[in-house]
């Protein structure tokens, strides 16, 4: 039964992880920039959610939490850009190794630059208090939970689940179904080619970025419905490293990769959680699969 | 015989003024001359120094950004706390805690060099991104595995006592020689023609193998190095601490090293040395008034290098005063 | 081929498959020592990838490479390198950061004198070759900042620092406009004369390859077509078919240049 329920966990764990990689997937697996401060956005994510539940005057329901990161994250992605990578990246012609490691660092001192301020933040007790989303619930009749097969489930993974499918669907939508989706892919390979098709290379970089930092805080919210509580800066040290290995894991650039991947890691969660019941070695597992993937089938699972 | 000739080139003479400053301040301090204070300002120099050369061998040097790269400062930290715990009776007893401290050092040592070798050749393979996350992933492993020893006070901590009349004066010896043996080595390697080798490595490899250096071997010995001399800080700082706690496996010792590496000027011996002293400075200054205002400064000074000092501070005295050069290797 | 000649270098039989395509298909061919051969043919050909081959960066599936009667087949890029072959890039790889005088040394610290080169001896070969290849007021720029041109003369002073036996040259004269060709030229024919080295030179310029090469191999879709002096290949219908398009130019042309 605990096997059980386990496993349960460590899918609906494993899809929501999908979606925090989903951005991760658009930004580094698409258009070659490695964003190292693809976890802190998410954390910044999970403190709004926190935020407009608690410190704000009119405060917002976590279920629409994800909608409103979404979107604020759209807005924070143009400053990312802006801030972060377009001198670097923005006249490449093509994403050459030299100009992979430039915006892995150029995103890495921003990444370490929004911990500060977040930790800053908490320090100078604008949410010092944490307690994350400590006393709300979705409720339905009367419990926060139903059950099945003895396994309890709470109603608002649920929804946090709900929210991850439709992340990651919209990804691989944007990239399958349109043009821009195209363009993308075409401005990591050779930015003249797609000047040629009369697409600014810039704009294409500016939307994917953008998009891909209003996903990342608004999985990070996502991830607060599923853990409500626990909610600090460090976070980041196992969202980013996981998302990463989801993405690694999947295959770079594969959408459905990803949200594979990401079952994957809630499984192998799950399941050496079950058997070892300690949480240091089913994280170290997620490692393991990742030095072993990476050695063996780097263009990972589902990778071309 | 060569290793002398490289230590007497204009290059080394900034490295020489370091030893020496460093050395005159440690005997001061040990003549009373020179507060503990203000020692210890020079061990954390000593110590940010120390991590950032040892990232540099393989980072800055041969271009293999090594994320997890603290995994070798935790080993070297772990083994040295966890052989001075197992011996704390003689060495409370009167026995010489020295000879305990260099075993559990060699060891952290020879292992970090081991697993460099071993399963860092097997990552090494991989390249840019890559490489740098499996080296993550290395990191939280031996982490979550470490966590699991329950020897110590549990929960991968371990405390020591190591009762010496005159400890910190002698402590600020041991980092001064650790600080010698790093400076030597780190310089060496990127003078000789080893470091030319892992300079084209780092530029183009496979440029490098086709003209014909080995880049499958050079970039295994940069890596068993670069992990020795990061085992070597990890052990002298648990032996400061009296303690080894997990949080020395922590990430943000890692980010700390590729910041210095960063703002100081990647490809250089005086790069890392310039972006600790940077660091230093920041963290200092800051953490007077607020600690994490820190993080924020050395960010936004990251982001501002790497977009438009690409060859960081080191990099760009190098170009505004060409005459400095050749002291500025 | 005359009598006496010595063989610097066998190709066997080789074959490179990509996937499904075929990059080289049963290839042989020889090359003496001192001799010039030009390898041509259209684009994809093969020919870049027979110099990978040749140098290990990629191994064949079949076939053989002999260097001075030893099999190098398959061995790692830097050991056939320290044997005596050297080469240049078509998309030229300079060590960007480093300075044109460190990109030479590295070619003589690590070429044939491996291991038997300090690093003084290395710095004035290095300078002797920038002097020879005209490079020699740009020593301590960075490579970066050289225009295509110099990066091509740093590809072959790299190469030559490497003091080879064999020296590959990919496209050398590509991307130069025609003074800066000539002067190319002017530097191959130098190598010849006072560096004691055979070379095999891939080339689209017509006109070079016809003027310098001794023998010339013609490859096509990764099989060898042809293979004989500048004339018989310009003459022989299958390569006119394959590459040079109109028979009659083509001599003509070969003819005018040889004289000129
Ligand atoms: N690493 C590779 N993977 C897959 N296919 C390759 C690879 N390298 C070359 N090819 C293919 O092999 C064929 C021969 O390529 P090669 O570069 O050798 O041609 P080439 O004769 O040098 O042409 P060019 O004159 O354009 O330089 C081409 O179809 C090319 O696409
Ligand atoms: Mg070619």
């Amino acid at each position: 039964m605990e096997f059980i329920s386990n496993i349960i966990y460590g899918l609906i764990y494993g899809a929501i992880l999908g979606a925090v990689a989903s951005g991760l997937t658009l930004i580094w697996g698409v258009m070659k920039v490695v964003n190292l401060a693809h976890g802190h956005l998410a954390v910044l994510g999970a403190f709004l959610a926190v935020i407009f539940y608690k410190y704000t005057p009119i405060t917002i329901d976590p279920s629409l939490s994800p909608i409103i990161a979404f979107i604020i994250g759209a807005l924070f992605g143009i400053f990312f850009y802006y801030t972060s990578l377009h001198v670097i990246v923005g006249k490449a012609e093509t994403m050459t190794l030299k100009v992979e490691m430039s915006s892995l660092l150029s995103t890495f001192g921003f990444g370490v630059a929004l911990y500060g301020l977040l930790y800053y933040g908490s320090a100078q007790g604008w949410y010092l208090q944490f307690e994350g989303l400590t006393g709300w619930t979705i409720q339905v009749g009367g419990k926060p939970y139903f059950e099945i097969l003895g396994v309890s489930i709470q109603y608002s993974w649920l929804v946090g689940l709900f929210y991850a499918v439709i992340l990651i669907a919209l990804v691989e939508l944007f990239l399958r179904k349109t043009v821009w989706g195209l363009a993308i892919r075409a401005v990591a390979q050779d930015s003249r080619a797609v000047a040629l098709t009369g697409y600014d290379p810039v704009k294409v970089k500016l939307l994917t970025t953008v998009l891909s930092t209003a996903m990342a805080l608004s999985a990070g919210a996502i991830f607060t419905l599923y853990i409500q509580n626990g909610i600090n800066p460090d976070l980041e040290h196992f969202l980013a490293p996981l998302s990463f290995v989801i993405v690694v894991l999947g295959g770079l650039g594969s959408v459905i990769g990803t949200f594979i991947g990401g079952l994957i890691i809630g499984l192998a969660y799950g399941i050496t959680m079950a058997l070892t019941g300690t949480q240091a070695i089913a994280l170290s597992v997620s490692f393991v699969i990742l030095v072993v993937i990476l050695l063996v089938k780097p263009q990972g699972l589902f990778g071309r | 015989m060569e290793i002398t000739k490289y230590l007497k080139k204009p290059s080394s003479y900034i490295m020489w003024l370091l030893i020496i400053v460093f050395g005159i301040v440690g005997v001061q301090y040990y003549a009373g001359y020179i507060s503990a204070s203000t020692a210890a300002i020079f061990m954390d120099l000593m110590k940010f120094i120390g991590i950032a050369l040892s990232l540099a061998v393989i980072m800055s040097y041969t271009g293999y950004v090594s994320f997890g790269h603290v995994v070798f400062f935790g080993i070297g930290g772990f083994f040295t706390a966890y052989e001075l715990s197992k011996y704390s009776q003689q060495i409370l007893q009167g026995g010489n805690p020295y000879t305990i401290f260099l075993m559990g050092m060699l060891i952290g040592v020879g292992l970090s060099v081991l697993l460099a070798a071993t399963v860092g050749a097997a990552v090494l393979r991989l390249r840019g991104a890559f490489f740098a996350i499996a080296t993550i992933g290395l990191d939280y492993v031996i982490l979550y595995l470490e966590m699991t020893y329950k020897g110590g006070a549990g929960g991968g901590e371990i405390y020591f006592n190591v009762s010496r009349p005159r400890f910190l004066e002698e402590t600020y010896f041991v980092f001064f020689i650790a600080f010698v043996i790093t400076l030597i080595i780190a310089y060496i390697v990127k003078v000789s023609k080893f470091g030319y080798g892992l300079a084209a490595i780092r530029e183009d490899e496979d440029a490098a193998e086709v003209i014909g250096v080995d880049t499958v071997r050079y970039k295994i010995y940069a890596f068993m190095i670069a992990a020795g001399l990061a085992a070597i800080w990890g052990s002298v700082y648990s032996w400061r601490q009296f303690n080894f706690t997990p949080e020395n496996f922590s990430l943000g010792i890692s980010v700390d090293m590729i910041v210095m590496n960063v703002i100081g000027g990647l490809g250089t011996f005086i790069g890392p040395i310039i972006g600790a002293f940077i660091y230093y400075i920041i963290y200092r200054l800051t953490n007077t008034y607020l600690p994490q205002l820190a993080y924020i400064i050395l960010g936004i000074i990251v982001v501002a290098v790497v977009s438009f000092l690409p060859e960081g501070v080191a990099g760009l005295i190098r170009s505004k005063f060409p005459n400095l050069r050749k002291y500025f290797e | 081929m005359a009598e006496g000649d010595i063989v610097i270098l066998r190709v066997e039989k080789v074959t490179k498959r990509f996937g499904g395509l075929v990059a080289l298909s049963d290839v042989s061919f020889e090359v003496n020592q001192g001799e010039i051969l030009g390898l041509i043919g259209p684009n994809g050909a093969g020919k870049t990838t027979l110099f990978n081959v040749i140098t290990g960066v990629y191994k064949p599936e079949e076939g053989r490479v002999i260097f001075k009667n030893k099999d190098i087949t398959g061995l790692r890029p830097h050991k056939i390198a320290r044997m005596g072959i050297a080469r240049t890039h078509q998309i030229v790889k300079p060590f960007g950061d480093l300075t044109v005088l460190e990109n030479t040394m590295i070619g003589a610290l690590y070429g044939r004198r491996h291991g038997h080169i300090t690093e003084e001896e290395a710095r004035d070969i290095a300078l002797d070759i920038l002097e020879f290849v005209g490079l020699k007021e740009k020593a301590d720029l960075p490579a970066r900042i050289l225009n295509i041109q110099e990066k091509k003369r740093l590809e072959l002073a790299r190469a030559l620092a490497e003091e080879p036996e064999l020296l590959l040259l990919d496209e050398v004269l590509a991307g130069l406009n025609p003074s800066e060709v000539a002067k190319m030229l002017d530097l191959l024919r130098k190598i010849r004369s006072e560096k004691n080295v055979t070379m095999i030179m891939i080339e689209h310029v017509m006109h070079a390859v016809m003027n310098l090469a001794d023998r010339i191999v013609v490859l096509h879709f990764g099989r060898k077509i042809a293979e004989g002096t500048p004339e018989e290949v310009a003459s022989n219908p299958e390569v006119i078919t394959a590459y040079l398009g109109d028979p009659e130019m083509a001599l003509k042309f070969v003819k005018s240049l040889k004289k000129g």
